[in-house]
């Protein structure tokens, strides 16, 4: 299928983390982005208006970034879609267990405002080779 | 980044600095509250959660070391080896680099240069100068003698405009004619003169007559509002006022008062000459040599003014001209024809059109950049 990346959804219960990843993803990147301050809030909304890929941040108050990830991934709407966490425990041993888990990357944080677009652009382009 | 995403960033950062203060003060209770006795562990998960948070954030607004710190301290609450002492010290570090972050915050903003130092700092104000000059930005002199209204003005304008502060009368007045500053902001109220002074010698002088002015104080009375406006500010913001007020009315000046020439020719050798004796006379100077790109420039960007070559080989200046009239976004931007067209029934076509005004080539450079001048300064009144 010969898709683009248009649409990113990204999920953090830190409204000025949204704030910052909407500005770089909209303004640097010229995307689309959807933004949600709980898996719970994002889960339905997401799949009636499926993005393109999908950040997650992995410590949230409630649904953890494991569990929604989990919940994610049971959506058949949601097989094409990759999702990304968005970590400040990036230890070698932290992602390949993240990857273990089903990510399709890890963005780690704090992450670069500048190169945001780019790192997600480059999860995204791999996901779709692997999957070509 | 454009304008409004370095502005969007400058201020989240300062809504980051804001709270850093205040989680500052937790994690200090925090961890006052482990060095005295066993540690309750909620209060342990409390301070991991800070420390996460400060590990995940710091760099993204700027203070990577705010996230190593806060990295360091997570670390050292998950290795259960570890005793209270080192937490606390791991703590104490985290707590020191916040205040760094946010004295360092501050002490960029606040940035005073000592008077005496007159021959290095010249060299450094043309330095900017010529920087902003470069990358178009332009530059606000705030004049104030109180460090929170200088504080402000830098995090309003971050790398929107370049900002200058100066606290004192004499130091403002040797600015304002060594940096050409787009933008002046005056306190009425300095502790060494008025500020109504110093705005009437700031329009006697020559760099400074035309620069918009807002003058900024607490007295909000009617008299001294006229007063100012008489003496020649351009404005007049009451303190304290909204952070945004004053960004928004800055931004109109700057806009207003910036003015932007797109030049449509052609000829190279035209657009070079023009190019060269407008932007001497301080403009911001566009040139292109086809109609289409003209228009997409014009689509995207605001320009005071557009010099326009009536008849070039591949297009049609007359249409480009139809074409902004019939946009709402370029239907008011003065068109000056440059043409080789020169009989009384050309010039009155071309008046008939819809153009501002008619100059025929071959012209006089300095004639052209008067007329360009009194035109946008005319649409400005």
């Amino acid at each position: 299928m010969d898709r683009t990346l248009k649409h990113i959804a990204c999920i953090d219960d830190d409204e000025d983390i949204l704030f910052v990843v909407r500005l770089c993803l909209e303004q640097m990147g010229g995307f689309r982005v959807t933004c949600f301050g709980s898996p719970q809030d994002a889960l339905d909304h997401i799949c009636r208006d499926v993005p393109d890929l999908i950040l997650l941040d992995v410590m949230m108050p409630g649904m953890d970034g494991l569990r929604a990830l989990k919940c994610l991934r049971a959506h058949v709407t949601l097989h094409n879609v990759p999702i990304a966490f968005m970590s400040a425990r990036v230890q070698p041993e932290e992602i390949a267990d993240y990857r273990a888990r089903g990510a399709n990357g890890v963005i780690p944080k704090p992450f670069d405002p500048d190169g945001l677009s780019k790192e997600v652009r480059a999860i995204w382009s791999e996901f779709h080779r692997a999957h070509a | 980044m454009n304008a409004l995403t370095l502005l969007s960033m400058d201020a989240v950062r300062s809504k980051y600095l804001r709270n850093l203060a205040s989680q500052r003060q937790d994690i200090l209770r925090l961890s006052s509250a482990c060095a005295n006795g066993p540690a309750d562990s909620e209060d342990l998960a409390r301070l991991s959660a800070f420390a996460h948070k400060l590990a995940g954030t710091g760099k993204i607004y700027g203070f990577p070391e705010i996230s190593e710190a806060g990295y360091a301290l997570e670390n050292a609450l998950r290795n259960e080896e570890n005793t209270p002492a080192e937490i606390v010290r791991q703590t104490r570090y985290l707590l020191n680099v916040m205040e760094r972050a946010i004295r360092s915050a501050k002490g960029r903003r606040a940035r005073a240069e000592p008077v005496e130092d007159r021959e290095e700092s010249r060299v450094r104000y043309s330095a900017t100068a010529d920087t902003t000059a470069v990358s178009g930005r332009p530059v606000v002199l705030v004049i104030d003698d109180d460090e929170g209204i200088t504080d402000l003005v830098h995090s309003l304008f971050g790398e929107v405009a370049t900002v200058i502060s100066r606290p004192d009368v004499p130091g403002g007045l040797a600015a304002a004619m060594e940096i050409n500053p787009h933008l002046i902001l005056l306190d009425e109220q300095m502790p060494d003169a008025s500020g109504l002074d110093l705005l009437e010698q700031l329009r006697e002088l020559p760099a400074t007559s035309n620069v918009p002015i807002i003058m900024m104080s607490a007295n909000d009375s009617l008299t001294s509002i006229m007063q100012a406006l008489v003496s020649g500010a351009t404005d007049y913001v009451i303190k304290p006022f909204e952070p945004t007020t004053l960004l928004t009315r800055s931004m109109e000046l700057l806009k207003t008062y910036r003015t932007r020439i797109l030049i449509v020719d052609d000829d190279e050798a035209i657009r070079e000459l023009l190019t060269f004796r407008l932007a001497n006379a301080g403009c911001q100077v566009v040139a292109v040599g086809d109609c289409d790109e003209a228009w997409e420039r014009l689509e995207e960007e605001d320009f005071s003014l557009v010099l326009l070559d009536r008849m070039m080989p591949d297009a049609d200046g007359a249409a480009l001209l139809r074409r902004m009239q019939g946009w709402d976004g370029t239907a008011r931007i003065p068109v000056i024809f440059l043409t080789a067209r020169r009989s009384a029934a050309d010039i009155v076509d071309g008046l008939l059109t819809g153009a501002t005004d008619y100059i025929t080539k071959p012209f006089n450079p300095d004639d052209v950049v008067k007329r360009c001048l009194d035109l946008v300064k005319a649409k400005k009144h």
